[in-house]
């Protein structure tokens, strides 16, 4: 496990550093943001379109922090990352190995079992430290500069940033173990991401659209998290990590 | 006996059509250094690593049978290039059962490997010599060696080969599997060697039978006898010298002479070639 | 007082002559010059292998031989003792080889007068030839 927490240390942290860098621009210009949106309101002719593209009183909903952070942090940012961040801790796992040869040093000492549980866990545990971190992230921001905080959204928000991501992670694990090089996972995890996404849009395929849970929108209009759609983002992890791992103990090396 | 291959085949291809190792049979004994030798491409590296279960055999079976397991120096020597000397070793440490730390800096500094440097910075000899370290540091059954001495020089090779050598020596009934191109070294270490050709085993013997059950013989140029193995292996413009087995010449009263094992390799090889041709 | 008695010899692993067989021919050697006396023991099969460079298997199928050949026996448990190598059998082994050589000379023509003469030279410098 220290072999793997070693190799995982610079994505880890570079990952971490660019979720705290990103929070630190959309945090403290909450005035800002509200300032500019009135501008617009205020400049004759741009009202009208305004009122098309921003929802009825957004601009005033912003203006209360809890709307404001969730929604610029969780809703958005931070939010858009979530799977990307899964899927950036997933793709090298195994396929570094096999595109350097150095899978033949861990295999000709261990088993194939343990290799990928090892890997993945560490996987996870990083994955872990991401989401949880950046999920607190507002709740400590609050208390610092002393604003009115509903913290008990955060486990909430915890739950559908850790699961969003997982399934990603999960999926980037799954093309890691059965390539040859680090970038078709990467690729296919990216090109997979994007079309789901997109085919989304389309009414009855909308359950594709793993965005809608990553952002946490549930959380954000009923203060829950969605259970059943929880359910269903860890077994579908679950599932295809079982499958990358009956992959990975018949491939050839 | 500590591993026994039985009529092992692995092909590849959508219609199986390339045969990379096409049933082979061996045995490796306790204390035994076995050579694998053979052209590029005769189906060393898939027996090994079938061996390893890197690879599914076609069919088959592979048994080992020891407490330690086996020992892997794979032909690429490929190793963690990010890390340094010390973290490969600690690395090595954490995932290998049986490996001996001390030893393993011992003979890194016997090596003259730079034990600071990151490993991106070491020529390709000194991985090679790093990943050897790192193998013999490890208390195996079975020391598995894909062409060790690749692209290391004459000084470093002995001593790699001295301490491959040494192998069963130091450790009570460790036998050691080895696969070469270049029969000086073979020749130097190996109890036992398969010559290996187009996925077959051409021959397999002591290396010692070996130089006692082929030889040399001198004829003009007339008609061939009918033995069941004689390969031409030069000829000038009135004889030529064929390579057969002592025993076939003796009995027809051929002056038999010495033949080198390059000429045993040689023709081995040009024998198996022909025959894959004919059939 | 230890002894120090140089026991290394030369392998020469590219020969057409067997390993196993150079060893064997080099023990034989080193009893017939006193350095091995009957009764005392002879290196044992690790540390002969260690110090020629010779693998184990080898060491041992040339220590076997000399044991079935009678020069040597095993002791129990302790290794290798020398019993003596049988020199009459030696001798005859010579002569034979003699006797061919002898009758190559013939072949060429060589006389009986210079076959005399070469012997006698080889007498009078000791067998050193």
């Amino acid at each position: 496990m220290r072999k793997e927490l070693y190799d995982l240390k610079v994505r880890l942290l570079g990952t971490l550093i660019v979720c705290i860098a990103l929070f630190f621009i959309v945090a403290p210009f909450q005035k800002l943001s509200v300032s500019l949106l009135e501008g617009y309101e205020k400049i004759p002719g741009t009202s009208k379109i305004m009122e098309k593209l921003i929802p009825q009183g957004f601009v005033e909903n912003l203006k209360e922090w809890n709307f404001y952070i969730n929604s610029q942090w969780f809703g958005k940012n931070f939010g858009q990352l979530v799977p990307i961040i899964g899927i950036i801790l997933g793709f090298p796992l195994f396929a570094s190995e096999t595109e350097k040869g150095t899978i033949q040093f861990i295999l000709a000492r261990r088993r194939r079992l343990w290799v990928f549980t090892t890997k993945s866990i560490a996987g996870l545990i990083a994955l872990l430290v991401i989401t949880a971190i950046s999920t607190l992230l507002p709740s400590f921001f609050s208390i610092v500069i002393g604003k009115q905080y509903n913290h008990q959204v955060i486990p909430h928000f915890f739950i559908h940033t850790f699961f969003g991501s997982m399934l990603w992670y999960s999926t980037s694990v799954f093309f890691s173990v059965i390539a040859d090089d680090q970038v078709k996972p990467l690729i296919a995890s990216l090109g997979l991401l994007a079309a789901t996404t997109v085919l989304g849009l389309l009414k009855p395929l909308k359950f594709l659209n793993t965005f809608s849970y990553a952002l946490g929108t549930d959380v954000f209009r009923t203060g829950k998290a969605n259970f059943t759609l929880t359910v269903w983002m860890a077994t579908s992890s679950v599932v295809i990590l079982l499958s990358a791992m009956k992959l990975f103990e018949n491939r050839e090396f | 006996m500590v591993l026994k291959v039985e009529n092992l085949k692995k092909y590849y291809g959508k219609k199986r059509e390339i045969r990379a190792v096409d049933g082979i049979s061996f045995e490796i004994q306790e204390g035994e250094i076995f050579s694998l030798l053979g052209p590029n491409g005769a189906g060393k590296t898939t027996t090994i690593k079938c061996i390893l279960g890197l690879r599914k055999p076609t069919s088959g079976s592979i048994q080992f049978s020891g407490q330690y397991g086996i020992a892997y120096v794979p032909e690429g020597k490929e190793l963690y290039e990010n890390y340094s000397v010390e973290r490969m070793i600690a690395t090595a440490e954490e995932l290998t059962e049986n490996f001996d730390a001390k030893r393993c800096w011992k003979l890194t500094e016997e090596f003259n490997i730079p034990f600071r440097e990151k490993l991106a910075n070491l020529s390709n000899g000194e991985q090679t010599l790093l990943y050897i370290a790192l193998t013999l540091s490890q208390r195996a059954d079975l020391y598995i060696f894909d062409e060790p001495t690749l692209g290391l020089d004459p000084i470093a090779r002995n001593k790699v080969l001295e301490r491959i050598r040494a192998i069963p020596i130091e450790n009570e009934g460790a036998a050691v599997l080895y696969t070469s191109h270049i029969l000086s070294e073979v020749e130097k270490i190996s109890d036992k060697v398969a010559i290996l050709c187009n996925g077959k085993i051409a021959e397999m013997d002591l290396l010692d039978n070996m130089k006692e059950k082929f030889c040399s013989i001198v004829l003009e140029n007339v008609k061939l006898p009918d033995l069941p193995f004689i390969v031409k292996y030069k000829s000038t413009s009135s004889e030529n010298v064929y390579i057969t087995y002592r025993a076939d010449a003796e009995r027809l009263g051929f002056e038999c002479k010495p033949a080198s094992l390059e000429m045993v390799f040689e023709a081995v090889i040009m024998n198996q070639v022909e025959n894959s041709n004919k059939g | 007082m230890l002894e120090v008695i140089n026991l290394w010899f030369y392998i020469d692993f590219h020969s057409h002559v067997p390993i196993y067989q150079q060893i064997k021919d080099n023990i034989k050697s080193l009893i017939l010059r006193g350095t091995f006396k009957p009764g005392e023991f002879i290196p044992s099969i690790r540390s002969l292998a260690h110090d020629i460079g010779v693998n184990l298997n080898t060491v041992a199928r040339a220590y076997k031989e000399l044991e079935t050949e009678g020069v040597i026996r095993a002791e129990r448990g302790e290794g290798y003792v020398v019993v003596g190598v049988d020199v009459e059998n030696l001798k005859k082994q010579a002569l034979e080889e003699l006797r061919k050589a002898v009758v190559k000379c013939v072949k060429l023509g060589i006389s009986i007068e210079e076959l005399k003469n070469q012997i006698e030279e080889v007498f009078k410098d000791g067998a050193q030839g």
